[in-house]
């Protein structure tokens, strides 16, 4: 292992470097103020080293007793062979194990406090056709389910808008920083398709299946519409783009606009859909459109009845929420846990997703659920490290544990997917984060309140 | 067609036909679950007692329904079937305080105060989710009124049979009857804010509560002189204040869906003014606050039924913490973890295990909250609850301990009945499908409107307030 | 009322869309012929006299309402008129367990919604009616009884509409001239369902209705007894308190008078015999289409049971679906696998056909649920109220085919009601003395091609004889025209459009025509060539109107004649039912 962090084409990162070079050639390390900061500061940088740790550098490559350093945001090295930096703040782990930071793909993260008071919630614009909506614009960097989520090892989380058939873009956000921007990992930006659904919604939908069937024909005529509007908005931008003097811009349509980067296949296209007729539908739909390549399927809660048409589709799948009741009273009653298992089984990529906003934390659990349900536990942290970062493209940055990725991961005292684990220390882009939050405070406040019964 | 005729050849009330040829699957059910035996010897299990450690190696030797003996090296009687168990958990079954399943009606939403209405009346033994409870390695569920009235109806204790048809079958005969109360943000919305009426603020609860309550005190007063001849005419009689006054005597427990302290302590304060001893708590995300009051409520105690770690779907759960039921139980109230909403009972042993994160709770403080401790919140906790000779045969077998997420319930017995096995039990469990259907066509994903909780029933009436609140009613 | 011909036919296209035209000036001659006589004499009968008591040759002689006299050697009297029954057969009237028919419920008064405590609502608005009687709302032109005399219903035990309790009922003739001819007796029973008030009211749900009837029976027998006190000694007694609805209920509380609940499902079942037992009342229970799955609780009640003749048809699928085993097989549990599973998507095509399956056993056990009771040892009549009166005859034919004896079948239709609805005295038999409600077929009134030729209520003639069918003839290939089609009918009042639906086979077709309000009319004599569909539409009032269209593909094109200039009338086919499906 190197002393020396890897060159990365991050731009900040090289920046950074050249600045920490200097430091270290000149033993400046010690005066450096981050290595004597109170520990109380809502997080700060490091360098760190966290020395005898069991190191899950990939879901399936452990090193078992090693050491990671962690230099401005990044990973500066890890290996069984790790020196310390002299500049280092030293954790010693020993007996406890590192984790890659977890990613969530899908939640409303950020985009709702309580979910009763409509002005708290902000992923719901009005309208069917919103796709210029963006999620990153809403997401409240400070809102309290934030520090709930992330002291469990969740780095991560793709925070989605929702209503209507276009609701807008999703965004991959890190759970650290004051400003949406801030969070924004890798770009990350999904646009949404709420595929029309021909599935009931709920037992209480008691709408005849030919009702049903019309209603879905007339959302799929209306989607198309919608496309082939899109699609002339993006040839009517391009023929402009030639002679922009000569031409007239097209009218000023920013639902369409938005989706001009999908249609010149430069942005995924996150499609949501859950029964398997819908699924089935929105992959006929995308090869016509000649977006199949830049499809990720989300939801997919009966993908497992046409996993071998995702698969041959080739398009990933953010499962979930797995902890509910099977899609039909007929299924087996565990059959929305062993989904993830079924796809990954039939070749599917497959990433989870929790659908919750407060209780995102509630990913690890999903994620044990999942493994003892087919899927084992390697693929079970697969899908919540490595499998995401590559289905969003950001896998040169986050996902595992190596040098020149992003520092997020965090340390356990177990397994991170056990309840009675818990989490020791907690990194995102380096920052090394506090792990009380407004939940913790009410539990060191009231367990043994004061005054209790007689003031 | 004559195996069809065969499985319906007449028997006495109460017992469940004899089915010899499995031609449906309510005749599998009948076969499996209304015929089979409840004489069973559980060997070289680790058996979690909850109230008596934990017995390595241990056998359980059930005989007609009930716990007849727990120990070491036993051996099964002539005609006692036997399950090995070798490596896996036994834990008692899983009692869940708080569900809305197995009901066909939740809320009777239309008055502040309908205490004579009771869910009794109207279970469905039909109910899917009685079945998935089972696969969750529930026994026992209380299932309730809901939560849109100041004092809702009666809620019923009942045993998952699933198999049977007949909807008495499913009641626990012997549990005390209870009745709901709803205080806070569901009421106040529904009537204050949705209506007009009182009551729009937890002082207005309040009122509705002792109200109703010093009606049912004169009814009371009015039958006793009646009685003792000071009276010339019965009253007029009441089903609402008859149940009420139940509640006064002691003979009917109150069971209140409640969240902030203030109005915790409210109730407890309106209870004592009236006398009433038995109190549990439902939700109470905010019990936390007022653990040293909740535990010195009455005689025993206030119990308190908690989720584990929802929280901020409503304002009135947003100052939450998910460490409630480990404060609760290291300040000596008696607490349990329930799940509510239908389609959320199959996991409640990750809910528990879920207080050793929050909380750090011992193994067996853990599975106290889904066991013994919501059994003495239902005063059932001497026949279940805890694997003890005398108890009734409800355990929950786990291939790995019930408290590790990895954990996969195998089979659940109720009353010694295997009702979930899930080696033998084919997908399809469903116990009639409609003839006039075809197959079903699936629920796009678990819609959160469906997804009816303690307001179900009053979905239209809110349809001009914003349809969100409905999604997280409870 | 002088009007234009262009009036007349904004009317008449009216007439045809709405199904109710104000009386026309054209020529009618849908009068009715006085009776000359009303004595009769079946000739050469033979007649069923009570299930199993047969007389091969007969002849039976009705008069002054009444059955004068059966046997071979009864005697024919002078003013008889004269019916050759050589090969016909007599049947004693069936007798409907219970029903609305005859029973026209008054239009909703103006709701004062707003004044209404949701919470407390006033009686009527809660549903609780039990004071009015359904003899105030009978007439003989409901349209239903032409439909149940057709089919042999000539008597029933009919109710008012309504919510949890909607009134006394009344035993009726199925005919007659006037509400009074029709009455047999009144208050036979207080009729009960399990059934939420209307609007969100108290009560709201199944729970609030089962707990509001165990307050009105307890508080009523505490007013009874209040009153039975003060009738004993007034003197120094408050005066109890008088309500027409409490006291409705002091006959039950006697045992005089059942309620007679309406149940279908297992689960309404069980909650109606549950309340029963915890209330104690004299119960009559109709419906039961469920009652296969409440076999045990029904023996332990010795309630008179109704059955429904309504039986579950086979869902319509859409398009995609293929025909499967379900669809074709008389025994589908021979093909169900009780065990399956689909542990992964290989296996989803199986699962498909195997729970379609399943549905197909769950109907089987819903045509078998009469064989089962009467397996079971339980008696029953039957209840029309949930079913089409066309498909009584079809309903009892596979009641039989599935194991329901032909005797018992008839014993339901007749005896059976007569004896618990205690009309036995009067009617159920084929006997001197009773009245003259009879059921004239030409051949055994199961067999499928038995017409019903005669049906005599009351002593009043209902003659079937010379409509063998109002079908027009059918050949060539009739899928052509089965299914839904949207019509358009230009008018000079501008487009007009609707529905019309046509279904049935080579040997006949029938629909109907939804205008655009969503009336419906029935389609009378359909006649199809192969290209030209024809058919007419009668009004409530005023002369019916011809329709000729040439169907091409999915659409038609024709004309709608009146007695004014004719219409263009267009239409596409919206929806064809299954190729496959039988």
């Amino acid at each position: 292992m190197m002393l020396i962090p890897m060159l990365s084409s991050d731009s900040v990162l090289s920046r950074a470097l050249g600045l920490w070079g200097l430091l270290l050639l000149f033993g400046a390390g010690l005066l450096l103020p981050h290595a004597t900061q109170a520990q109380n500061t809502p997080g700060a940088q490091g360098p760190y080293a966290l020395t005898n740790a069991q190191i899950l550098v990939t879901p399936s490559d452990t090193v078992a007793n090693g050491t990671v350093v962690i230099r401005d945001d990044s990973i500066a090295a890890v290996g069984p062979n790790v020196s310390v930096p002299s500049d280092a703040e030293t954790i010693d782990v020993a007996g406890q194990t590192i984790y890659p930071g977890f990613i969530d793909s899908g939640t409303h993260l950020g985009l709702q406090e309580v979910g009763s008071l409509s002005e708290t919630q902000d992923f719901n614009e009005i309208g069917d056709l919103t796709s210029h909506m963006n999620a990153l614009t809403a997401v409240n960097p400070n809102t309290v389910h934030v520090p709930t989520t992330r002291v469990h090892g969740i780095t991560a989380v793709i925070t989605e808008p929702e209503t209507g058939m276009l609701p807008g873009t999703a965004a991959l956000i890190g759970l650290h920083g004051y400003t949406p921007e801030q969070m924004h990992l890798g770009g990350v930006t999904l646009t949404k398709l709420d595929f029309p659904s021909i599935g009931r919604q709920g037992p209480s939908d008691d709408r005849a299946p030919e009702t049903i069937e019309k209603e879905s024909e007339e959302a799929l005529d209306k989607l198309n519409e919608v496309w082939d509007a899109a699609e002339r908005y993006a040839a009517i931008d391009s023929a402009v783009a030639v002679q922009p003097e000569a031409r007239r811009q097209p009218t000023h349509l920013p639902a369409m606009e938005s989706l001009v980067p999908v249609i010149r296949g430069e942005q995924p296209i996150l499609i949501s859909a859950n029964a398997a007729s819908d699924i089935s539908e929105a992959l006929d739909w995308a090869e016509e459109r000649g977006v199949l390549d830049q499809v990720i399927l989300g939801g997919a809660l009966e993908g497992w009845r046409v996993a071998d048409e995702i698969a041959a589709a080739g398009v990933p799948v953010l499962v979930g929420s797995i902890m509910q009741p099977p899609s039909r009273e007929s299924d087996r009653y565990d059959k929305a846990y062993r989904t993830p298992a079924l796809l990954h089984d039939a070749g599917v990529p497959v990433a989870l997703r929790s659908g919750k906003t407060e209780n995102v934390r509630n990913l690890v659990f999903h994620a044990g659920f999942a493994a003892s349900h087919g899927l084992g536990k390697t693929d079970a942290l697969r899908a919540i490290t490595t499998t995401p970062a590559r289905i969003f493209g950001v896998e040169d940055h986050v996902g595992t544990i190596e040098a020149g990725k992003r520092a997020n991961l965090f340390v356990a005292n177990g397994d991170p997917l056990q309840p009675d684990t818990d989490v020791q220390h907690l990194f995102i882009d380096g920052y090394k984060l506090p792990l009380d939050n407004r939940q913790t405070r009410l539990y060191d406040e009231f367990l043994n309140r004061n005054p209790g019964l007689e003031k | 067609m004559t195996s069809v005729f065969s499985s319906r050849l007449p028997v006495a009330l109460g017992v469940v036909l004899v089915a010899t040829l499995l031609t449906t699957p309510a005749a599998a059910q009948d076969q499996l679950r209304g015929d089979a035996p409840n004489d069973w010897l559980i060997q070289d299990a680790t058996v979690l007692t909850v109230t008596n450690g934990t017995l390595e190696t241990g056998d359980i030797l059930v005989r007609d329904g009930q716990i007849a003996e727990v120990g070491q090296d036993l051996s099964a009687p002539s005609g006692v079937e036997v399950y090995d168990a070798s490596g896996e958990y036994v834990m008692p079954g899983i009692i869940e305080a708080h569900q809305h399943m197995g009901i066909s009606n939740v809320n009777e939403a239309t008055n502040q105060v309908t205490a004579e209405v009771g869910v009794g009346d109207v279970l469905d033994p039909y109910d899917i989710g009685i079945y998935r409870a089972l696969a969750g390695g529930v026994t026992t569920a209380h299932v309730m009124h809901g939560s849109a009235n100041p004092i809702g109806g009666r809620n019923e204790t009942i045993k998952l049979r699933y198999g049977v048809t007949n909807p008495d079958r499913l009641k626990m005969e012997d549990a005390p009857r209870t009745v709901k109360f709803a205080l806070g943000e569901n009421p106040t919305g529904l009537y204050g804010q949705g209506r007009d009426q009182v009551p729009r603020t937890r002082m207005g609860v309040e009122q509705v509560i002792r109200e109703a309550l010093t009606e049912a005190e004169r009814y009371m007063e009015k039958q006793q002189a009646y009685q003792t001849g000071d009276r010339a005419q019965p009253p007029e009689h009441s089903e609402r204040l008859e149940v009420l006054a139940g509640v006064l005597r002691g003979d009917i427990l109150v069971q209140a869906h409640a969240y902030r302290a203030d109005e915790l302590l409210m109730l407890m304060q309106v209870l004592e003014d009236f006398g009433v001893q038995d109190l549990v708590f439902h939700h109470v995300n905010e019990g936390f606050k007022v653990a040293p009051e909740l535990a010195a409520f009455g005689d025993d105690g206030a119990g308190a039924s908690v989720f584990s770690d929802w929280w901020s779907y409503k304002f009135e759960v947003y100052y939450s913490t998910a460490y409630n039921a480990a404060i609760l139980t290291e300040n000596g109230v008696n607490a349990s973890i329930n799940s509510d909403i239908p389609g959320e009972q199959r996991d409640l042993f990750l809910q528990a295990a879920k207080t050793q994160r929050y909380g750090d709770l011992s193994d067996t403080q853990a599975l106290s909250l889904i066991t013994i401790n919501p059994a003495k919140q239902l005063g059932i906790d001497d026949e279940v609850g805890s694997i003890e000779e005398g108890k009734a045969a409800d355990l929950a077998i786990f291939n790995e301990h019930p408290l590790s997420v990895y954990t996969k319930p195998q089979r659940t017995y109720v009353d010694g009945v295997v009702r979930f096995d899930h080696e033998q039990d084919p997908d399809d469990m469903r116990l009639r499908v409609d003839p006039e259907g075809t197959v079903d066509l699936a629920r796009d994903g678990w819609s959160r409107h469906a997804a009816h909780s303690c307001l179900k029933g009053v979905t239209h009436l809110r349809a001009t307030h914003q349809g969100v609140t409905l999604e997280n009613a409870e | 009322m002088i009007a234009s011909p262009l009036r007349r036919l904004g009317l008449l296209a009216l007439a045809v869309l709405l199904a109710a035209a104000p009386p026309l000036h054209a020529q009618d001659y849908d009068f009715t012929i006085p009776d000359v006589t009303d004595t009769y004499a079946l000739e050469n009968v033979q007649v069923v006299q009570a299930p199993g008591e047969v007389i091969d040759e007969a002849t039976v002689v009705v008069r002054d309402g009444l059955i004068e006299s059966v046997g071979p050697d009864a005697e024919v009297p002078y003013d008889a008129r004269r019916i050759d029954g050589d090969s016909l057969v007599v049947y004693a009237g069936f007798i409907d367990g219970l029903s609305h028919a005859g029973v026209e419920m008054p239009e909703d008064e103006e709701d004062n919604g707003d004044e209404i405590d949701p919470g407390d609502p006033p009686f009527d608005a809660a549903g609780i009616q039990p004071d009015r009687s359904v003899r105030s709302f009978l007439t003989p032109d409901d349209s239903d009884l032409e439909g149940l005399r057709e089919v042999g219903f000539t008597a029933g035990h009919v109710v008012p509409e309504g919510q949890m309790l909607p009134g006394a009922s009344a035993l009726a003739l199925y005919g007659g001239q006037s509400a009074s001819d029709m009455v047999l007796e009144s208050g036979a029973t207080l009729f009960a369902q399990i059934e939420t008030a209307d609007g969100y009211v108290y009560p709201a749900t199944e729970m609030a209705v089962i707990a509001k009837m165990r307050q009105l029976v307890r508080e009523a027998a505490r007013r009874q007894e209040l009153e039975t006190a003060y009738e004993r000694n007034p003197t120094g007694q408050p005066r109890p308190p008088q309500d027409p609805v409490h006291s409705a209920l002091f006959p039950v509380l006697d045992g005089d008078t059942p309620l007679a609940f309406y149940a279908d499902g297992a689960l309404p079942i069980h909650r109606v015999l549950n309340l029963q037992q915890e209330l104690d009342f004299p119960l009559v229970l109709a419906g039961l289409a469920e009652s296969h799955a409440t076999v045990d609780a029904l023996q332990d009640t010795d309630a008179p049971l109704f059955l429904t003749l309504d039986l579950p048809e086979e869902p319509t699928r859409t398009a995609q679906g293929d025909t499967t085993i379900a669809d074709t097989t008389d025994s589908p549990s021979r093909y169900y696998r009780p065990d399956a599973r689909t542990p992964t998507h290989a296996t989803a095509p199986d699962e498909a056909e195997n729970l379609e399956i399943r549905h197909a056993m769950e109907r089987q056990d819903y045509l078998e649920t009469a064989a089962t009771l009467h397996e079971a040892g339980l008696r029953f009549g039957f209840t029309t109220r949930e079913a089409d009166a066309g498909d009584v005859r079809d309903n009892l034919r596979t009641m039989i085919d599935e194991g329901l004896p032909e005797s018992v079948a008839l014993a339901a239709l007749t005896t059976r009601p007569a004896s618990v609805l205690g009309l036995n005295t009067r009617l159920g038999t084929v006997e001197e003395g009773k009245i003259a409600n009879l059921v004239v077929t030409d051949g055994s009134y199961f067999a499928e091609d038995t017409e019903v030729q005669h049906v005599f209520v009351d002593g009043q003639l209902y003659d079937y004889s010379g409509g063998e069918s109002d079908g027009g003839e059918v050949s060539g290939d009739v899928s052509k025209v089965l299914g839904t089609w949207s019509y358009t009918l230009e008018t000079p009042q501008g487009d007009r459009s609707g529905t019309l639906t046509i279904e049935g086979d080579e040997s006949g077709l029938e629909g109907t025509i939804t205008n655009s309000q969503g009336t419906e009319s029935e389609l009378e004599s359909i006649s199809f060539d192969g290209t030209t569909l024809s058919f007419t539409v009668s009004p409530a009032q005023g002369p019916s109107l011809s329709v000729t269209v040439t169907v091409e593909a999915d659409a038609f094109e024709g004309s709608v004649s009146t007695p004014g200039p004719s219409l263009t009338i267009t239409g596409e086919r919206t929806s064809a039912p299954n190729a496959m499906r039988k």
